[in-house]
């Protein structure tokens, strides 16, 4: 009766898989994060152009807040947005980012000094900041 | 007797098909990572110098906001001088009369603005300039020659 | 025949690599065009005086000017898209412009201006097909 012997190249074969199988852990997790950070850095210019775009209408029109922000969540001097990672608004359930706004209005000796603080997060359980920042306009008012 | 062409795969081929391929693979992915967090870094830095760009143009709102004050406080010419250069030590007023002053964004940039008095007016100021503008003098490399065929 | 498959497999997964290498470095270049677009434009606008930022047509296509003085001489810095690139053009006040003079700034699939009011609404459009839209006031008040 003949040894039965085992193809060489066949057990090489299931070796270099396995190993391949191991390899292909770690490449793939670099290939996830890369992902990750290119997808989060891309929501992360949106949201700082969203944010810009409010503070410019803002400043140009600083008494005009309500109506450059209608269709967002407004609680007393608070408004709430949600958006999805393309900065398009969606509801609360489905959104990634949220915006808060809350506006301050003090009377001046000349004028309204109105103020908005600006707070964009994510919408995780760690609310991680992505931007927070004011944005403040002086609006002198005619001597009577 | 015939003999059957038979193609066999040597030892050690497998092995060197897989160290390639790896390889690849993760020159690509470390690719990947470097270009995703090169990236992010940029994103950072957009950031940054959004905050700071606010940060900047809401303490120059607040200081309008105090020359107001002052020029509705101190119809006194002299004694206006006199107040306004507390609000700020880069308050000052040109040839002109034109009151000016800059508030810093970083070290290399700076909101400058000029505004005019207005004396006959229900608004007691006018801004004549308001813009961002680099700090520093650009320092141009003279001492290099140019290529002269 | 078990090689020829292990092979085959191994070709996949390295096109499949390339792929996924493909994708990412275009998300980050299409984010890269729309960061430089939008905070050139407005930082260009900011460091202008109020009054000299307005838009025009000129050669047929609309333009972003940006009046300056250098030397008490009159100078404009022209913003405009033309041939798949936003290009800048400085240049004084008066000469005849014409599109191929500018230089290149970055290359987009498309750029746009208009203005209400004292907000100038910087508007690209990404290789990807995608705008994204973005205000700068530009008057002081």
């Amino acid at each position: 009766m003949g040894k039965n012997k085992g193809n060489p190249a066949l057990i090489e074969l299931v070796i270099v898989i396995f190993f391949f199988s191991i390899s292909s852990v770690t490449i793939v997790k670099l290939f996830m994060a890369s992902y990750d950070i290119s997808e989060k850095s891309k929501s992360e210019t949106l949201a700082v152009i969203k944010m810009q775009d409010i503070a410019e209408r803002f400043k140009a029109q600083p008494n005009a807040v309500a109506g450059l922000l209608e269709d967002w969540e407004k609680s007393d001097n608070r408004y709430v947005g949600y958006f999805d990672d393309e900065l398009n608004m969606v509801s609360k359930e489905s959104a990634l980012y949220i915006i808060e706004i809350t506006v301050d209005q003090q009377t001046m000796t000349g004028g309204n000094y109105i103020r908005l603080h600006i707070l964009s997060y994510e919408n995780t359980s760690d609310q991680k900041i992505v931007l927070q920042t004011n944005i403040a306009c002086y609006v002198p008012e005619a001597a009577s | 007797m015939s003999k059957k062409f038979q193609l066999r795969v040597g030892i050690g081929a497998s092995s060197i098909l897989m160290i390639i391929l790896t390889l690849a693979l993760t020159s690509f992915a470390v690719l990947s990572l470097v270009s995703a967090q090169s990236d992010s870094k940029l994103t950072d830095k957009t950031k940054i110098m959004m905050t700071e760009y606010y940060t900047a143009d809401e303490k120059t709102e607040a200081l309008l906001a105090r020359i107001d004050a002052v020029l509705i406080n101190n119809a006194d010419a002299a004694n206006l001088n006199d107040e306004l250069g507390k609000l700020n030590e880069t308050l000052h007023t040109d040839e002109n009369g034109l009151l000016s002053f800059v508030i810093p964004v970083n070290d290399n940039r700076q909101i400058a603005v000029t505004i005019r008095i207005l004396d006959e007016s229900a608004l007691r100021y006018e801004i004549i300039s308001r813009k961002l503008e680099s700090v520093g003098d650009w320092d141009p490399e003279t001492d290099i020659e140019p290529w002269i065929k | 025949m078990l090689f020829g498959i292990y092979a085959l497999f191994s070709l996949i997964l390295a096109v499949m690599g390339i792929r996924v290498f493909e994708n990412i470095t275009h998300s980050a270049d299409s984010n890269n065009e729309i960061r430089s677009s939008l905070f050139y434009t407005a930082n260009k606008i900011r460091s202008t005086n109020a009054g000299s930022v307005y838009l025009e047509q000129r050669d047929g296509i609309e333009v972003l000017i940006l009046e300056t003085t250098f030397s008490d001489d009159p100078y404009e810095t022209l913003l405009y898209y033309d041939n798949g690139a936003i290009k800048e053009l400085l240049m004084k006040k008066g000469d005849v412009f014409s599109a191929d003079m500018g230089d290149t700034i970055i290359e987009t699939g498309g750029l746009q201006f208009s203005q209400t009011g004292g907000l100038i609404h910087i508007t690209i459009t990404a290789y990807d097909g995608k705008t994204y839209s973005m205000s700068v006031y530009a008057q002081s008040h």
